[in-house]
């Protein structure tokens, strides 16, 4: 379905020559992805994928986790396309509001040039024509990526999805930081992609097998047979591989890229970019780290230890360097940081209990962040109105992209859009961990497997560094809340009147006039109003999420019953 | 028979350990040279010959095919590409010069470690206890038993299998040639393989165009 949708995007959009036209290519993508939506689900027989079925001679398999987890990557993508397929702003006019108005009836604006600078801004995102399609190819990536279970498949399917997000950064072409921030993305992902590359391929020297079945299978007869001495250099070659991974979701050892790019890219892209690739990479690693946990470098160092040496230094760098930050995306880097310390942990510990927390950590994260960055682009539309007194902020770079740079931008935006702020508010707390938000219940959760297995060390570090990481999340609250704005109305929109006329085939009916207020549009108010609720109200009806994660997690540790 | 396809091997598959021994050392020779030559065009050249070296490495091993497409597709297209590049943008040489020597216990560093954690993982150095070495190896043993009973009266015959490429054992079973193979592989058992990088190339395609397109 992806790959024929591919197909048709690629053939509109070579035949079209109006750019206007991408929000409909949006469009058609919001409705192909419903329709993967339904296709996964009605592929969802928990029952009989059991552990797993191997696809196309075994390069790829599905289990409930893939499937899952292919919902859940569709879902988020469809409410990024969400963002790009309708205009941001709305009039609303009471005049107009009547469903038989609404129905039988036309308008028409009177075109007046004075108004249309402000009025009919445009993003650059709605004459991108190859936005819809880079989109899908790298959806395509991340859902096979997610299914792979042959070593190459897992390189063809990660190449695709990373040369997918680098072409995404540099879209944009008229702005430079973002072509910069692309071009640090490509050199630093391609090394990763070395090193990826340099595991597997040692993985093939030394034994002669690149289906992960048959590699773990090797793996752990080997350790019980020989006294783990013929397996000593796999956990090098896993290493390596994991090495590279650990690059491409930016954690800690290795994250240094992540704030310049997100910081440099549109935001919109940035939505994008920081959450698929990390769903897909994650749930790839869940599936490796639980096969070759067993495997000893001596008698009680597992290499996923190194893992929890990672998630160790993202928990306390994404925190400890989160605290210097004013620029807002650099900041919600380091917080992306600090939250992959977590789920690390939770990976790394492969209990039951640790996997189903895992599960539902990146689930919520993903949303969470989701949101927090949809905030972020509906409060850069709500501000075009809005003209800025602070004289740092006229000149920042690219801003047509990236409305909100700066922490400072956000002084006071309670008193401007009061149901806004509250909803970032919200979304930060439940970053935070404050309890009775759905961010709460996931630290909880890590934090109660680490130490059933007694992992007391790391749990400490990460319960200090969480309460480190609320003093930002709680500075922004601060700014938002408590200080007081630079911005003010233009002049011009106050008293300004937009003529439009109604009509009723083709008769004018009736002439009214929208005064300039403008509200976000409903697509922006619902997908933000329906995440934010979702964050708040999650303590009323956890058993869904909870069953499902449990579920999962115990069909990963259970043997095959067939 | 048996001496016949020996011979047959010898001409065919064959080749003198020192012969490769002589190309390690002069790609090695190369790749110094390709990152050491301050003129970017030299250093272009350099590369195209490590290229060469090593197609005919990889030829003189048995990797026929691969040795010819590495052939022709890094020298005869990436590296004229970047030859072509190179000469039309005009670099400066004196804007590549750098002075500055702090990077090289660095670089040293670097290597060491790297290949301490590497000189574990290779297969070469383990020479006894991997699964695949011994594997091979008793294999082998196994051939020149069988073939020391049948040929005894051949002078010479262990030194002459050494030199054979013992861990290609399924060229010696049916003679058939690389491109075959590679075309039955990628056609049958991996063809989801070839439909991805297909996918891959095209979103390359695709990409360079949206990249650079005019927009109007």
């Amino acid at each position: 379905m992806l790959l024929s949708s591919i197909f048709c995007l690629l053939l509109s959009n070579a035949l079209s020559f109006r750019r206007d036209t991408a929000i409909l290519y949006s469009r058609i993508g919001i409705i192909a992805l419903f329709y993967c939506i339904y296709l996964s689900y009605n592929n969802l027989f928990i029952t009989y994928l059991d552990n797993g079925i191997g696809l196309f001679s075994g390069l790829f398999y599905t289990s409930s986790i893939t499937q899952v987890f292919h919902i859940l990557i569709f879902i988020i993508s469809l409410l990024i396309l969400n963002m790009t397929g309708f205009y941001p702003r709305k009039l609303i006019s009471s005049e107009y509001m009547s469903f038989s108005k609404l129905l039988f009836t036309k308008l028409q604006f009177v075109k007046n040039l004075t108004v249309s600078n402000i009025i009919l801004k445009k993003g650059e995102q709605y004459t991108i024509l190859e936005y819809t399609l880079m989109l899908f190819f790298i959806i395509t990536g991340s859902v096979l990526l997610i299914s792979s279970s042959d070593l190459v498949s897992i390189f063809l399917s990660i190449e695709l999805q990373s040369y997918g997000l680098y072409l995404l950064c540099a879209m944009y072409r008229n702005s430079e930081s973002s072509t910069s921030a692309s071009l640090t993305y490509f050199l630093l992902g391609g090394l990763s992609s070395c090193f990826i590359l340099l595991g597997i391929a040692l993985i093939y020297a030394n034994l002669g097998v690149t289906y992960l079945d048959s590699f773990y299978v090797i793996n752990n007869l080997a350790g019980i047979v020989n006294d783990q001495e013929i397996t000593t250099y796999i956990p090098y070659c896993l290493l390596l591989i994991s090495v590279g991974f650990l690059f491409k979701i930016s954690a800690a050892p290795f994250h240094f890229w992540s704030p310049d790019v997100y910081d440099g890219i549109p935001t919109i892209v940035t939505t994008f970019v920081a959450i698929i690739a990390k769903i897909s990479i994650l749930t790839l690693l869940l599936q490796l780290v639980h096969y070759t946990n067993s495997i000893y470098i001596t008698t009680s160092y597992s290499w996923t230890t190194s893992l929890l040496v990672s998630s160790l230094l993202s928990l306390l760098i994404g925190t400890i360097l989160g605290l210097t930050q004013f620029r807002i995306k650099r900041l919600f880097a380091y917080s992306t940081i600090s939250h992959l310390g977590f789920m690390l942990l939770a990976l790394t510990i492969n209990s039951v209990e640790s996997i189903q927390s895992f599960i539902f950590y990146l689930i919520q994260y993903s949303l969470s962040n989701l949101n927090a960055f949809i905030l972020l682009v509906a409060i850069g539309y709500s501000l075009y109105a809005y003209n800025d007194k602070n004289i740092n902020h006229n000149n920042l770079i690219d801003k047509n992209n990236s409305p909100i740079q700066l922490i400072s931008q956000l002084k006071g935006y309670f008193h401007i859009n009061s149901m806004l702020a509250l909803s970032l508010t919200i979304t930060l707390f439940s970053f935070a961990g404050i309890p009775p938000l759905m961010g709460f219940f996931a630290k909880l959760m890590v934090f109660s497997a680490a130490l059933q297995e007694g992992f007391i060390f790391i749990t400490l570090i990460g319960v200090l560094t969480s309460v480190i990481s609320a003093v930002y999340y709680l500075y922004i609250v601060k700014t938002m809340f408590f200080d007081g704005h630079s911005y003010t109305y233009f002049n011009k929109l106050k008293d300004l009147k937009i003529p439009a006329l109604i009509l009723q085939k083709d008769k004018i009916v009736n002439k009214i006039y929208f005064d300039s207020k403008f509200a976000l549009s409903s697509s922006l108010s619902i997908t933000i109003s329906i995440l934010t609720l979702i964050i708040l109200l999650f303590m009323f009806m956890p058993n869904e999420w909870l069953h499902m994660t449990n579920i999962l997690s115990i069909i990963l540790f259970v043997p095959s019953s067939i | 028979m048996n001496n016949i396809f020996l011979l047959n091997d010898y001409i065919t598959n064959g080749f003198r350990i020192e012969f490769v021994d002589v190309i390690y050392l002069i790609s090695i020779l190369f790749g110094v040279l390709t990152i050491v030559s301050r003129n970017p065009i030299v250093s272009v050249l350099f590369l195209i010959g490590l290229f060469v070296n090593i197609a005919g490495l990889l030829i003189l091993v048995g990797c026929n095919y691969i040795g010819l497409s590495y052939i022709l597709v890094y020298v005869g297209a990436v590296s004229i590409l970047f030859l072509f590049i190179l000469m039309l943008i005009n670099i400066r040489i004196s804007e590549l010069l750098s002075e500055t020597n702090n990077d090289i216990p660095l670089a040293v560093l670097t290597v060491l470690l790297f290949y301490y954690i590497i000189g574990q993982v290779l297969p070469s150095n383990l020479t006894d206890n991997t699964i695949v070495s011994s594997l091979s190896n008793s294999f082998s043993e196994v051939y020149n038993v069988q073939l020391d009973n049948e040929f005894l009266n051949m002078v010479n015959l262990k030194h002459e299998i050494a030199y054979a490429s013992s861990k290609s054992w399924d060229s010696s079973l049916v003679e058939f040639t690389h491109i075959t193979g590679i075309g039955n592989i990628m056609y049958t058992s991996y063809s989801l393989w070839l439909i991805i990088s297909s996918v891959i190339l095209l979103l390359g395609m695709v990409g360079a165009i949206v990249i650079t397109i005019k927009q109007k």
